[in-house]
């Protein structure tokens, strides 16, 4: 089908207008409100709205400024020839005529039946807006709805397009009512089983046989378990039977054998205490032998000793009496010798007193020679002195002129001499020689003939009216000799005024003068060093005291002698000395004779002390041996009178004996019958059978115990069967796991029913669309270039979808399209089904895009062109309404301008 | 032998009974009022045997052990049997068996047992003790179990009991035994009883001239094991049978004298009745063949019937439905159903062709054929359920 021409009259803004079409490329162009809409409109109500509709729709197509009833005529090619096609939209009253090429003419009612047929409408012609927009949605895009997905139309259309699609041989099948109808069956099952994510669901039939049967298997496992409670409990009681039972059937046995341990202690016990006093008395009776024995032993031995010392002592008194006569001998002469000896002691004390005396003579006269000798030195130096003291005031005297003064006084002299030459000889003379008038210098009056020198300015008064100034020469020379010799003189006068001399010649005499004095004092001095004058006076005090002390040492030795004895004293010193030479040989005669005697009474004193001794000793030896005597016979008779005499000590000895021999067979008896009974393993025998029985009694408790406990488990109520339970429990376990299993595997058939329902109708509705998906590509390239596919699913008519996928990136689906996307693909979509449905109508069908890419950017627009071209290429009649038409000049269509003026 | 034999003794009646399973919980049976008539009709069975005593006049009844499905049975049981061997009137001498085994806690010791004993049943007489125990008529040898398992044989003391003879001449000596004999052990119930013996009673060690009869308890079926040895078998059949000779429900009536040959009488007393059934499914048609054979082995009863069944082959889907609707009936008719099924569905072509080759319908016949390729697969039996329920959702 295609369209021809449309001339359009009274409908709305147009009264009359007319376009042709181009068969292919169509664009009709101009701006708002030129009537573009409009004319499309007026297509479309021609074809399919019924002429004598009234209604919303025929009053909507009124002009409301041309009179007269909307009027539409559309030339067009169908069924193979070209039909004119007009109608008048006035209600009632409105007209339809169709007439073809061959003369064929129909009228109203008939040429709506022969248009619908022409035009594929088997609804016939539309009398209300709703009917009216079904027809053709799908080839013609209204201004607005260009961003619809266009599958709805595809969808809508799905029965002529699968019965092209058939036609094609391009898809296979389509589902029936029935199989849909099974389909939802099996998936009204498959819901009631299992949830969307294809897990069971809670609360469907499979879900509650695995909930009952897992409650079963823990019913089961409880009731397992209480019967092997059951079992257990009867182990346990009858293993603490058999625990009873041995214990039972050992205790007799060990508590016979404890009795007989504890009898054997006891006897133990016994014996010991026997054992015990046996011993004391077998110890007393050795005790009392010992001492009897040792009693004995003591007397006997006692007697021999007193009987040998009472023997001993008669040769030591003996010997005591000779040893006192000795003594007496002894001491006889000791007292001769000592008597000896006294009366020289006496010779030789007189003779020593005479001698000191002597001596103290000779050192009396030695001392008087001394002192007379040093009282003549100390009267020569005190003349010296004498001479001495006078040179020192003559000297003293003297001004103290040295040589180096004097020498200096001297050069002053000299220097002052030289120092008035040269003044003498620079400075100016004057000499009065005569005259009448005074004349004075300086206020001076000169006198006659002496010359008076100038050594400075001086006025000259001559009379009462004349004065001269006189001014010497020489200059500073002058002044400078004069200060000189002023200052020389004035040094050489302090130095004479402070040696107190007039003048040099003076000081020179004086110095002579001190220099001999001097040396007079110098000689003086030297002698008294010799004589000693130092430490006279107290030498000369010295050989005093020693003189007087000289002759009271005479004076006291003399009176110490006895009157009978005291000699006339020396005259001399020469006496004295001989006297004491004498009286020095007497004493020493006399000292030695003393010596000797003296030593020979020594030697007899000590004889005499060593009998002495002798003899004290032999009388303390004797008094120790009676003493020791005594003892021994006290002794004796103390141990007699305790043991009796010896016929009474050997009787009881006797019978001593005989007590220990019997005391010590009884013991050796009850020891015997002790080691027999061997009481150190009775100990361990008594612990370990104590310890078994106290074992078996404890392995009695706890099997009671555990008796006890087990036939508490073991002893029922009666209200359960433990064992019927059991069975009960796994025979409803088998019965559910069976059910369940009847479940499981009806739920997995209802599945794979499910399953394979699914991957069929895919499949189918796969088949059925694809070719409309390859068509779409092509139109998609245009678009998007190479590598874009587009999926549409029509399996749900409900909701048919349409998904985009371009090679590499995940399909996306149609609503997540931009604006500008939706429409291109959507006008894609509508071209690939006109082309699928166009083979109805010799191979074309009109294609309408009222402003249907409003949101596509200049760049997409190219490409919109060349995907209608390639429409246009395939057969279908493009028309392009759009306000824009220079977007459009690359399709090369044929184009129709409107223009308000023509409204 | 002990003494000449008095051929003026007449021999006595007596009932051997055993394993009367008082208490079995039946936990196989889902259906509470069900398991509870299954439980009751082991106490209803006790007044059978009371019948039969008066009947045959009895002299006493001997129990071989199992008296009580549970050495911890509750205390309603165990009134329950209280009173019931009350009612018999003569003494009942009863050994504990492997399933209500003596020994320490055990049930014979608790007070309430006792005291149910004293008060209800003072003819009861529980033998603990491997020791002769002397009756007016008769001399008994119990040889009781005092735990659940014991490797060695309960009956070894009775070998050396005759050595210094005490008993009174004339009286028959009566052997009472709970176990399995050398070659020939009860088969256990696998799915209901956790008390599998190893208790051996060795009969050829026993001197077989000291002794007049045996009687054993364990093996549930009724069987003569030796000249003097008799299994009686439990009176009210509580498992399915298993093996040829099984002869379970009923309790011997003997006569027994000293140095007689014993007799043994079989007296039924069981009420429901146990079938087994197996079917091979081979086509489709053979589940009309299955429906005829079964209503045939059941007859009208069905209540008082419990029934193994084990199916094998395979059905188409259809099939296999109308089975699992017959199984559902059958089950809720049946005092227990124990089915083991292992009936694949198999779909027949028809069935295949209607599910696959659907051109109108192309999606299940997608699906469908899919599945059909599975079914070789390792999913094979999901992919046939699967088949199954789209079968069911396309009808």
């Amino acid at each position: 089908m295609r369209l021809l021409s449309l001339t359009v009259r009274n409908y709305r803004l147009h009264r009359d207008i007319t376009v042709e079409f181009d068969a292919a490329r169509n664009l009709i162009g101009g701006s708002n409100e030129t009537g573009k809409s409009t004319l499309a409109e007026a297509m479309h109500r021609v074809l399919f709205f019924r002429h004598r509709s009234g209604g919303e729709p025929q009053r909507a197509m009124k002009s409301d400024t041309h009179n007269g009833h909307p009027e539409v005529k559309l030339v067009f090619e169908a069924a193979g020839r070209s039909w004119t096609l007009e109608k008048r939209f006035s209600g009632n009253s409105g007209t339809a005529r169709l007439s073809s090429d061959d003369g064929t003419s129909l009228q109203n009612d008939a040429a709506e039946d022969k248009l619908a047929q022409l035009v594929g409408n088997a609804d016939g012609p539309g009398t209300t807006l709703n009917q009216l927009s079904a027809h053709w949605a799908h080839l013609w895009v209204w201004q607005g709805t260009s961003g619809d997905d266009a599958s709805v139309h595809a969808a809508a259309r799905k029965d002529e397009l699968v019965q092209r699609l058939q036609h094609h041989g391009l898809a296979a099948v389509m589902q029936s009512e029935t199989d849909e109808s099974v389909r939802e069956t099996i998936r009204k099952a498959h819901d009631e089983i299992f949830t969307r994510t294809g897990t069971v669901k809670a609360g469907s039939k499979l879900d509650a046989a695995t909930k009952a049967l897992a409650e079963a298997g823990t019913a089961l496992t409880r009731a397992l378990e209480q019967k092997q409670r059951l079992a257990a409990a009867i182990a346990d009681q009858q293993a603490a039977a058999k625990i009873l039972a041995e214990s039972t059937a050992a205790l007799p046995g060990l508590n016979s054998q404890l009795a007989a341990v504890n009898d054997s202690l006891a006897q133990v016990s016994t014996l010991r205490a026997s054992e015990e006093k046996e011993q004391l008395l077998h110890r007393n009776t050795l005790a009392i032998r010992e001492n009897l024995v040792k009693a004995d032993r003591q007397i006997r031995e006692l007697r021999t000793q007193a009987a040998t010392a009472r023997e001993s002592l008669i040769p030591a008194e003996a010997k005591l009496s000779i040893l006192t006569d000795q003594e007496s001998a002894a001491r006889e002469a000791s007292s001769t010798a000592d008597l000896t000896h006294r009366s020289i002691t006496d010779h030789v004390r007189l003779s020593r007193q005479l001698h000191d005396l002597a001596a103290a003579c000779v050192s009396r006269f030695e001392k008087s020679a001394a002192f007379e000798s040093l009282s003549a030195r100390a009267g020569d130096i005190a003349a010296i002195n004498e001479a001495l003291t006078t040179d020192r005031e003559s000297l003293s005297k003297l001004p103290a002129i040295t040589g180096a003064e004097l020498e200096s006084l001297r050069k002053l002299d000299a220097q002052l001499g030289q120092a008035e030459s040269a003044l003498a000889a620079i400075a100016a003379g004057i000499e009065l020689i005569s005259s009448e008038q005074s004349i004075l210098l300086d206020g001076k009056p000169l006198t006659l003939g002496s010359t008076q020198v100038i050594t400075e300015t001086a006025e000259l008064t001559l009379g009462a009216g004349t004065r001269l100034r006189i001014q010497p020469g020489g200059g500073t020379s002058l002044a400078q000799s004069r200060r000189k010799a002023s200052e020389l003189r004035q040094s050489l006068t302090q130095a004479l005024d402070r040696l107190t001399v007039r003048d040099l010649a003076e000081a020179v005499e004086i110095a002579a003068r001190r220099q001999t004095l001097e040396q007079q004092i110098g000689t003086i001095e030297s002698r008294l060093r010799d004589l000693g004058a130092k430490g006279m006076a107290e030498a000369l005090a010295t050989a005093s005291i020693a003189c007087s002390a000289a002759a009271t040492e005479v004076e006291r030795r003399r009176a110490a002698l006895p009157a009978d004895q005291i000699p006339k004293l020396p005259e001399s010193i020469e006496s004295a000395r001989a006297w004491q030479t004498q009286a020095s040989g007497i004493l020493s005669e006399s000292e030695r004779t003393e010596k000797a005697l003296f030593q020979e009474a020594d030697a007899h004193r000590k004889a005499h002390q060593k009998h002495l001794d002798a003899v004290k000793s032999q009388r303390e030896s004797i008094e120790a041996d009676r003493t020791n005597l005594l003892n021994l016979d006290t002794s004796a008779r103390i141990l007699e009178e305790n043991h009796g005499d010896e016929p009474t000590r050997n009787q009881t000895l006797e019978s001593v004996r005989a007590d220990e021999a019997t005391a010590a067979q009884t013991l050796a008896t009850t020891t015997a019958r002790l080691a027999e009974l061997n009481p150190e393993s009775l100990g361990n025998h008594l612990a370990r059978i104590t310890r078994s029985i106290q074992q078996q009694q404890e392995n009695q408790r706890a099997a009671d115990t555990r008796s006890a406990v087990a036939r508490n488990t073991l002893a029922l109520d009666g209200s359960r069967d433990p064992d019927a339970e059991l069975l009960q429990a796994k025979a409803r376990h088998a019965t559910l796991a069976g059910e369940h299993a009847r479940e499981d595997r009806r739920a997995q058939a209802i599945a794979l029913l499910h399953r394979l329902f699914t991957e069929s109708q895919t499949a189918i509705s796969e088949n059925l669309t694809q070719p409309i998906a390859d068509r779409v590509g092509g139109y998609l390239e245009c678009l998007f270039g190479r590598g874009v596919r587009v999926r549409v699913d029509l399996a749900n008519p409900a909701r048919p979808s349409l998904q985009l996928t371009r090679s590499g990136t995940p399909a996306f689906a149609f609503e997540a399209l931009s604006g500008g996307a939706k429409e291109q693909i959507a006008a894609a979509l509508r071209l690939a089904m006109a082309e699928i449905l166009a083979d109805n109508h010799d191979g074309c069908l009109p294609v309408l895009f009222d402003d249907a890419f409003a949101y596509a950017d200049p760049d997409r627009v190219q490409a919109l062109q060349s995907m209608l071209d390639l429409a246009a290429n395939r057969g279908l009649q493009v028309i392009v309404l759009t306000c824009s038409p220079a977007d459009y000049v690359g399709l090369g269509a044929k184009e129709i301008r409107l223009y308000p003026a023509e409204a | 032998m002990t003494s000449l034999p008095n051929l003026e003794i007449m021999p006595i009646t007596f009932l051997h009974t055993a394993d009367w399973q008082l208490g079995k919980p039946y936990a196989r049976v889902a259906d509470p009022a069900k398991r509870s008539r299954l439980q009751n009709e082991r106490f209803e069975c006790l007044k059978r045997i009371g019948t039969a005593v008066s009947e045959h006049q009895a002299a006493f009844v001997v129990v071989a052990g199992d008296l009580f499905d549970s050495p911890s049975p509750v205390n309603s049981t165990v009134a329950s049997a209280c009173e019931a061997i009350g009612a018999m009137g003569v003494p009942v001498l009863v050994i504990p068996g492997n399933h209500d085994h003596g020994g320490p806690g055990s049930l014979w010791e608790q007070p309430f047992f006792l005291r149910q004993r004293d008060h209800l049943a003072p003819n009861l007489r529980i033998l603990l003790t491997p020791e002769p125990v002397v009756l007016e008529t008769a001399v008994v040898f119990p040889a009781p179990l005092l735990r659940q398992q014991d490797s060695a044989d309960p009956t070894a003391w009775i070998r050396n009991a005759f050595d210094s003879p005490d008993f009174p001449a004339g009286l028959p000596r009566i052997v009472l035994a709970h176990g399995s004999i050398q070659g020939f052990e009860a088969s256990q119930d696998e799915e209901d009883d956790e008390s599998a013996g190893m208790n051996r009673i060795d009969l050829a060690r026993l001197p077989a001239d000291e002794i007049d009869y045996i009687a054993l308890g364990d093996w549930h079926g009724m069987k003569q094991v030796g000249p003097k040895a008799w299994y009686c078998g439990t009176p009210e059949i509580d498992r399915f049978p298993k093996g040829e000779n099984n002869d379970p429900g009923n309790i011997l009536i003997v006569q027994a004298g000293r140095l007689q040959m014993p007799k043994a009488i079989k007296k039924p007393t069981g009420r429901f009745k146990w079938n087994d059934f197996s079917f091979r499914f081979s086509e489709d048609e053979s589940f009309e063949t299955f429906r005829a054979q079964l209503d045939e082995q059941l007859g009208q009863w069905g209540q008082d019937s419990l029934m193994k069944l084990a199916l094998s082959g395979s059905l188409g889907i259809q099939a296999s439905h109308r089975l699992s609707e017959h199984l559902e009936s059958l089950e809720a008719r049946l005092l227990r159903l124990k089915l083991e099924d292992r009936v694949g569905i198999a779909p027949t072509d028809i069935e295949i062709a209607a599910l696959a080759s659907r051109p109108n319908d192309p999606l299940v016949a997608a699906v469908a054929s899919q599945l059909v390729a599975m079914t070789g697969g390792n999913d094979a039996e999901i992919a046939r359920l699967a088949l199954r329920e789209l079968h069911a959702a396309v009808s």
